[in-house]
């Protein structure tokens, strides 16, 4: 009984190295016992929120991780790494998990890059960039406009938006509502 | 006796509209309104008095004075445009309700009255800062659409197409050497997809650019026209879709034009069944500026045909 249990938390363990693959160690106890946590609620409603939490610290500590962090070359030390010889693996997965997980970006700041990236259309008067502002009603810009400002903010997010969802963003905070809420958005 | 009929002078100051006849299938009519031509503030609030509440209630959130006055150009256009093709009697261009579609696109509510049957007329609008444009056809739908010919894209023109357009359209840009020129394909064949989508009203998403290809094609097989005829055979413009195999996109005709020297215009429409595959579109464009002028600029240098089987 004992036996599966420990089994049961190193795998766990390992599965979220395999994720972050630099956390120190007291980062990943804390996170897996949020996980624990988040497994354990029943309600959809609660869970949903924990998992948003848990997003939100994770998307903390990757930000504060990521600036420390270098890509492990293959053969370095493998005997001193305790997932040395994981290295590879580990970038790769850790790639795909980054574009799978991500991370929500805050509301206010992709405010702020939304409004700056339309203000730079030459075509638009900055002093009506506002975030309430429509940019058909409110700037001028026509259908050719629009597209533009999606590439733009494509560019600026680093993530595609599809036809079907650019065709709704018609307003500064539709496009915030809609970067803010992708988790691909950088 | 239908009320309507005789509300003739609406108001003191405009002189009534000058009755229109229907176009013939496979007809367009093109209107345009150039708005830097129009300066009077007393005609700009007779047209104002034209518009039903609402919209002028939209024209006035319009942030500053030249999208105010484009709207309600634009709108003032649409409705005595439509107003004027009254085949009973004439009506009241304030009169005129609209709606949209399920997809967005502006369409004319017509009322269910006794002895009234209203003209099976489509439109479609288009503007830029320097024109407004109305397409009018019978019967079947229509989409148009101008653009500067002027006019500069922010992004390079190439990563723009391959994001946008099909890939045969990236290779025709592509390969096109000169900038100036490769802009300028680039700006029509915007104009025509554009013109394509709203003929469609389905909306952007239902149609998305890349899922079709518009291509030119010289016509090998010229169609004998009676001499006197002004029928212009450029390469005929095709569409081809390359989603929806079991909808032929070739029972939709285009047409390439520049208007008044400053525009690129795209006109798409549906293909009358009766009136044959291979019949060429028949154009006629005005100039105009409501209760004030219309100019029939037809056959002169304001319309030339860049594209399609056009006959003014």
């Amino acid at each position: 009984m004992l036996k599966q249990k420990v089994r049961r938390r190193i795998r766990h363990r390992f599965l979220i190295f395999i994720r972050f693959p630099t956390l120190s160690y007291q980062s990943l106890t804390f996170l897996t016992a949020k996980r624990k946590r988040l497994l354990q609620v029943s309600s959809r409603g609660k869970r949903r929120e924990l998992s948003i939490e848990m997003a939100a610290v994770r998307g903390a500590l990757l930000k504060h991780l990521r600036v420390n962090a270098t890509p492990l070359p293959l053969l370095r030390n493998p005997k001193t790494t305790p997932n040395g010889i994981f290295n590879v693996t580990f970038n790769a997965v850790r790639r795909f998990s980054d574009e799978v997980m991500g991370s929500f970006l805050d509301k206010s700041e992709v405010t702020d890059r939304v409004v700056s990236v339309v203000k730079n259309f030459q075509k638009v008067d900055p002093s009506k960039v506002t975030p309430n502002a429509h940019f058909q009603k409110d700037l001028g810009l026509d259908s050719l406009d629009t597209v533009e400002v999606v590439m733009a903010l494509e560019e600026e997010f680093g993530f595609e938006i599809p036809d079907n969802e650019a065709d709704k963003i018609s307003t500064i905070n539709h496009a915030v509502e809609f970067i803010a809420s992708h988790p691909q958005a950088k | 006796m239908n009320i309507r009929c005789f509300q003739r002078n609406f108001s003191a100051a405009l002189p009534p509209l000058v009755p229109l006849q229907l176009p013939s299938p496979m007809e367009t009519h093109l209107w345009y309104i150039m708005p830097d031509e129009v300066k009077n503030s007393a005609l700009l609030n007779q047209y104002s008095e034209l518009l039903s509440s609402c919209e002028r209630e939209s024209v006035s959130r319009m942030s500053g004075d030249q999208l105010k006055k484009r709207a309600l150009l634009a709108r003032a256009l649409v409705r005595t445009t439509i107003a004027r093709y009254q085949t009973n009697c004439q009506m009241n261009p304030r009169s005129l309700r609209f709606r949209k579609n399920l997809y967005g696109k502006p369409e004319v509510e017509w009322r269910n009255e006794d002895n009234f049957s209203p003209p099976p007329l489509h439109f479609n609008i288009s503007h830029t800062s320097t024109m407004i444009a109305c397409g009018v056809t019978v019967n079947v739908p229509i989409g148009i659409d101008i653009e500067e010919k002027q006019r500069r894209t922010k992004n390079n023109i190439i990563a723009f197409a391959q994001r946008y357009f099909s890939p045969y359209e990236v290779k025709v840009l592509t390969a096109i050497s000169d900038p100036e020129v490769q802009r300028q394909e680039f700006i029509k064949l915007w104009t025509l997809k554009e013109a394509y989508v709203k003929a469609l009203g389905k909306g952007f998403s239902a149609v998305p650019f890349k899922t079709f290809t518009i291509r030119f094609r010289d016509t090998t097989m010229r169609n004998f026209h009676p001499p006197g005829s002004s029928v212009s055979e450029e390469s005929d413009i095709v569409v081809e879709s390359s989603e929806d195999p079991t909808n032929p996109a070739n029972n939709w005709q285009c047409a390439l034009l520049e208007v008044a020297g400053s525009h690129y215009g795209a006109i798409c429409m549906e293909k009358d069944r009766i009136a044959g595959e291979n019949a060429p579109m028949k154009l006629t464009v005005w100039k105009t500026v409501p209760f004030v002028e219309d100019v029939c600029v037809s056959g002169t240098d304001a319309v030339l045909v860049l594209g399609g089987i056009i006959e003014q």
